[in-house]
């Protein structure tokens, strides 16, 4: 089954942590998700000792490794069996991941026919266990 | 492209989709150069004259007399509806942010809601689609099934105009091979995406193919019913339906009286239009698009700059880890190393021989070591016997007599060179041999003789001989070389050829002898 | 008469067979005679007055190559010449080659045709044992 990437580099991420919102910890109102802080007195902002990091460029991952999965993969989003034929000739360098909307009849049509054309599926056991259960 | 291109005729079918015999020359418009700039411009401008202007009423949000509280009162500083007695008093008003207010920026019926456009940028655009038309390539990036229809532009019959019937019109369609076109315009039939639905918008579909007429006698009515099918008169030509979307390429049929009539619309480079006054095709940019030619063509060639070819950055090796960086900067490092790996081999050799004779054992025949020094001797045997014979021949040669002196010395410094990786010979494998030699031999005299034998030894390697026999070859090329009649031997044979050739061998020699120390 | 680089720059940004999906730089095309099913000019199916195409034979054995005829461009039924290659890997793939080789028919080409007529050819095999072996892991 097992289909390998042509080049697979080891991956490094910078940094694995999310960025979180300044004071985020302190009130419930504010979600942890990223802000940059505009504040003039803000000691985020102005990157005091001790204090949240700020997401910058410089954690931004190699271009080689972007986007790539832990497989050496990229993978590129697939609703139906002809987006899928596309990755035919790319089936070393892209994987597919069915998309969530995508019933499990036409699911099964499409991991069938990439185990032909020998493209990974991500999440080809998806919906499975139900049909089982039926 | 090119003005000067010849025009091809253009065949003319029948409903039948059979050519009818009779052929027109395609317009000049389908050579007009393609601006999909200006075609999407135009249609941009365009798509905006059929609308209808609306906004808010004026009035709306602003029937109160609210005025602001102002400071002091701690509420905010928005205008407040006057009175009291009713729960409206006191709240918020005119503001957008206010329940009961006007919108931000009420839109008024003022907008510029229409585009004037320049009538040349409409024709040229107008223009470029045609010619788009007519582009196989374009037609089909569109997404139009037009693979099966027998040619582009396709023109057709004037029958087809007095079509009344939709029935004839399918069947005219089936046959030309259009239905495909429809067939996925009936496939495309869908629900809108968005809010469109709830605004009169509600199913949408795609476009098939345009009819374009010279006269309607009948064939709007019998198309117009064929779902994508859109149909105009040629006199009439809209950009909207040309370049539907803004992008060239709609696949389009023409009858006959409409095709023979572009000429008189739009006229051509040196002809102006009859029917638009004062009107020449726009003239190409380029005259030749093909870039390739260009870059080949000798006149540009010779203007260019010669391309920089930027030498790829090589890759430092440690010499004395890696072999082959070692190779390039010494090329004697491979004598060095090999006889390093034989004296070793050697000397463990002599010490297992000394070590069995110290403790009274007498090596078994099949073991390496008596098996090697047995070897040894054989060919200790064959070299005297071969030098032997090798100080009688060539004198007997004739070719060779110009340097009777130094052959003299040849024969031995071969045999000298061979001694050494005969000894040792054993382990390191048949093949080894014979480079090995190569190396040594040029080294030493790099004269007739001594060439006749490398030229060998490298054929010898080259063909996979078994090379059980090296010592000899090497040795016997020598003698080959300089009378071939006697050995009958395959890599004999082959060590003849070179020897009578004068000077090609010689050169191949030089080969070997630079060629070898690397392997 | 229009050359392919202009062709190609008219259709390059929009075009009815242009895939794009996230994250990934370079658009696929779904066009036929897409050897590589990627949108670049070399690849195009549409374009060029020679281009080919490598699909599974109708029947699903063997592989059809399809390529066009350059001098009836215009004439869209003409040029397409479909050829089915169905006497076994080996021989067929030695045939597309000697066919794209001999008539120096888009020479680039030929190393990717001969790629995608063997990604047709193994998709046509019966599916290894290991379907078994999923099955039990179900």
């Amino acid at each position: 089954m097992a289909i390998r990437p042509v080049y697979r580099p080891t991956i490094i991420k910078k940094r694995t942590k999310h960025f979180i919102r300044h004071q985020s910890d302190r009130y419930k109102k504010l979600k942890q998700s990223w802000r940059k802080p505009k504040g003039i007195d803000n000691r985020v902002r102005r990157r005091f000792k001790g204090q949240y990091l700020m997401p910058s460029i410089g954690y931004g991952s190699n271009k080689k490794t972007k986007h790539m999965l832990p497989t050496g993969f990229r993978k590129v989003l697939v609703h139906n069996v002809k987006e899928l034929e596309v990755l035919m000739m790319q089936n070393r360098k892209f994987c597919a991941e069915i998309a969530h909307g995508v019933s499990s009849k036409k699911r099964k049509s499409i991991v069938e026919r990439a185990q032909q054309l020998s493209v990974r599926v991500t999440n080809a056991n998806a919906r499975l266990r139900s049909e089982e259960n039926e | 492209m090119s003005l000067s291109a010849a025009r091809p005729l253009i065949s003319i079918y029948n409903d039948k989709n059979e050519p009818l015999g009779t052929t027109v020359a395609l317009p000049a418009v389908f050579k007009a150069p393609i601006r999909p700039d200006i075609v999407n411009f135009v249609h941009d401008n365009m798509a905006k004259n059929h609308r209808q202007p609306y906004s808010v009423n004026k009035d709306a949000g602003h029937q109160t007399s609210a005025e602001s509280w102002g400071t002091g009162r701690a509420v905010a500083r928005i205008p407040r509806v006057r009175g009291g007695g009713t729960h409206r008093s006191g709240q918020g008003a005119f503001g957008n942010m206010c329940r009961g207010g006007r919108m931000f920026a009420p839109t008024k019926p003022w907008r510029r809601w229409h585009r004037r456009i320049n009538i040349n940028q409409k024709r040229y655009a107008l223009v470029s689609a045609i010619a788009a038309s007519g582009v196989p390539a374009l037609v089909m990036s569109k997404g139009h099934l037009i693979q099966d229809i027998p040619e582009l532009p396709l023109v057709v019959d004037d029958k087809v105009q007095e079509y009344s019937k939709t029935k004839q019109a399918v069947v005219f369609l089936r046959r030309i091979k259009a239905w495909a076109d429809i067939q996925k315009v009936y496939k495309s039939r869908r629900f809108r995406a968005g809010k469109g639905k709830m605004r009169n918008r509600r199913r949408i579909q795609r476009r098939g193919p345009l009819v374009i007429y010279g006269q309607d006698q009948g064939l709007t009515k019998a198309f117009r019913n064929i779902p994508g099918v859109d149909l105009i008169n040629v006199s009439k030509l809209n950009l909207l339906k040309l370049a539907p979307g803004g992008h060239v390429g709609r696949f389009v049929i023409w009858t006959q009286s409409a095709f023979s009539k572009l000429d008189e619309l739009f006229g051509s480079w040196r002809k102006t239009s009859k029917l638009k006054k004062g009107y020449n095709l726009p003239m190409p940019k380029m005259a030749n698009t093909d870039l390739t030619r260009l870059l080949k063509a000798e006149e540009i060639r010779s203007v260019l700059r010669a391309p920089i070819k930027q030498k790829r950055s090589v890759k430092k090796l440690n010499p004395l880890t890696n072999t082959r960086a070692m190779l390039r900067l010494n090329p004697y490092a491979a004598v060095l190393k090999r006889k390093a790996i034989l004296t070793s081999l050697q000397s463990r050799r002599k010490r297992q021989e000394l070590l069995a004779k110290k403790r009274g054992i007498t090596l078994e025949p099949t073991a390496a070591e008596a098996r090697a020094r047995k070897l040894q001797e054989q060919r200790r045997a064959a070299i005297q016997k071969a030098k032997a014979e090798k100080a009688k021949k060539p004198k007997v040669e004739k070719e060779e007599k110009p340097t009777p002196g130094k052959e003299g010395k040849k024969a031995k410094t071969p045999a000298k060179g061979d001694k050494t990786p005969v000894k040792g010979a054993k382990a390191p494998g048949k093949g080894g041999k014979a480079p090995a030699k190569g190396a040594k031999a040029p080294g030493k005299g790099g004269k007739a003789p001594a060439k006749g034998g490398k030229a060998a030894a490298k054929e010898a390697k080259v063909l996979g001989k078994e090379a059980k026999a090296p010592a000899k070859e090497a040795k016997a090329p020598a003698k080959e070389a300089k009378a071939p009649a006697k050995e009958a031997k395959a890599p004999a044979k082959e060590a003849k050829a070179p020897a009578k050739e004068g000077k090609a061998p010689a050169e191949e020699t030089k080969k070997v002898a630079e060629g070898s120390p690397k392997k | 008469m229009m050359s392919s680089h202009l062709t190609w720059m008219i259709i390059r940004n929009n075009n009815a067979y242009l895939l794009k999906k996230r994250n990934i730089k370079k658009p696929f095309s779904t066009e036929p005679n897409n050897l590589n099913n990627l949108s670049s000019y070399r690849y195009s199916g549409l374009i060029h007055k020679k281009s080919v195409g490598v699909v599974a034979a109708p029947d699903n054995k063997g592989f059809t190559v399809v390529y066009k005829k350059s001098r009836s461009s215009y004439k869209p039924a003409k040029s397409v010449v479909k050829r089915t290659m169905k006497a076994g890997p080996r021989r067929s793939l030695y045939k597309l080659k000697r066919l794209l080789r001999a008539n120096k028919y888009r020479t680039d080409l030929t190393k990717a045709a001969l790629r995608r007529a063997s990604a047709v050819l193994k998709s046509q095999k019966p599916l290894p044992i290991k379907k078994a072996r999923a099955k039990k892991s179900d």
